[in-house]
């Protein structure tokens, strides 16, 4: 099954190396949303189709725990897995952030196996 | 001298390697050498059960060289050039993570500002040089600043 991907960073250059890294996973991807921040990435994904959404937490304008904390709220949303891509290395928060419905944590700088496990153990392989 | 300059100087290296297969090497503030005249500083703070900021310093033209790499582009390519603030920004934040972890462990909660640039004059980047709270790496050839302070 091919899936429809969102990518939530402000950073162009995470935005394109992680699409570069799906590529070299081998996962597959139908189609591609990029929003630079929480609020944009809501807005697609009351838009759009979409199976996995990868995010950052520090973000300007709206980061990613509260984009997760939104998506809660909304039951169409509520089911999409959110993987978070970060910097971050805190278990403390990693756990905090599972409680409010995330699905996995990649940590930067990820590689391609790295994220080929995090969206297997997800989406099944 | 700056108090985490061991963490510092492993994590720089080990994430310009990682991320940009660019090798970096501390040196003594004596051995960079640059013609450049344009530089600029990456600056972000972090706040938690530590508080402070990190910065990096370095060669305007590195940046480009710093995206092409991480993006597997050609250094020459319009989009190393569009992206090369960018990447820097996001190589600091990397390193800023993996710095804090080594510091404080993996329970703290930090949060960290969105990094910012800001351009640095050739005078101003001397005075950098000479400043023994930086800690100095050859990369690639280029000369590169990098520090972490804690704020009480």
């Amino acid at each position: 099954m091919k899936l429809n991907v969102l990518i939530v960073d402000d950073s162009s250059t995470v935005r394109s190396v992680l699409k570069k890294t799906l590529d070299l996973a081998n996962i597959p991807v139908a189609e591609l949303f990029e929003a630079e921040n929480g609020r944009e990435a809501l807005q697609i994904l009351h838009d759009q189709w979409i199976d996995l959404v990868f995010a950052d937490i520090n973000m300007p304008v709206m980061g990613g725990i509260e984009m997760v904390e939104n998506m809660s709220d909304h039951g169409m949303m509520n089911s999409i897995p959110v993987v978070i891509v970060t910097t971050e290395g805190s278990q403390t928060r990693i756990e905090q952030l599972r409680q409010k419905g995330i699905k996995g944590y990649i940590r930067k700088p990820f590689t391609p196996e790295s994220v080929k496990d995090e969206v297997n153990k997800i989406i099944g392989s | 001298m700056s108090e985490y300059r061991e963490i510092i100087e492993q994590v720089f290296c080990e994430v310009f390697e990682q991320m940009a297969f660019m090798f970096g090497d501390p040196v003594d503030s004596e051995e960079l050498m640059t013609d450049a005249d344009e530089f600029l500083v990456v600056k972000m703070d972090f706040h938690g059960d530590l508080h402070g900021e990190v910065e990096m310093v370095m060669e305007k033209d590195l940046c480009a060289e710093i995206a092409s790499n991480v993006l597997g582009v050609d250094v020459d390519d319009e989009k190393a050039h569009e992206l090369g603030t960018d990447a820097a920004k996001e190589m600091l934040n990397v390193i800023c993570g993996q710095a804090l972890t080594e510091i404080a462990g993996s329970e703290p909660i930090f949060n960290l500002t969105v990094p910012e640039i800001k351009d640095v004059s050739a005078r101003k980047w001397k005075k950098m040089v000479a400043d023994k709270d930086y800690v100095c790496f050859v990369l690639d050839d280029h000369p590169a600043l990098c520090r972490l302070v804690l704020k009480s």
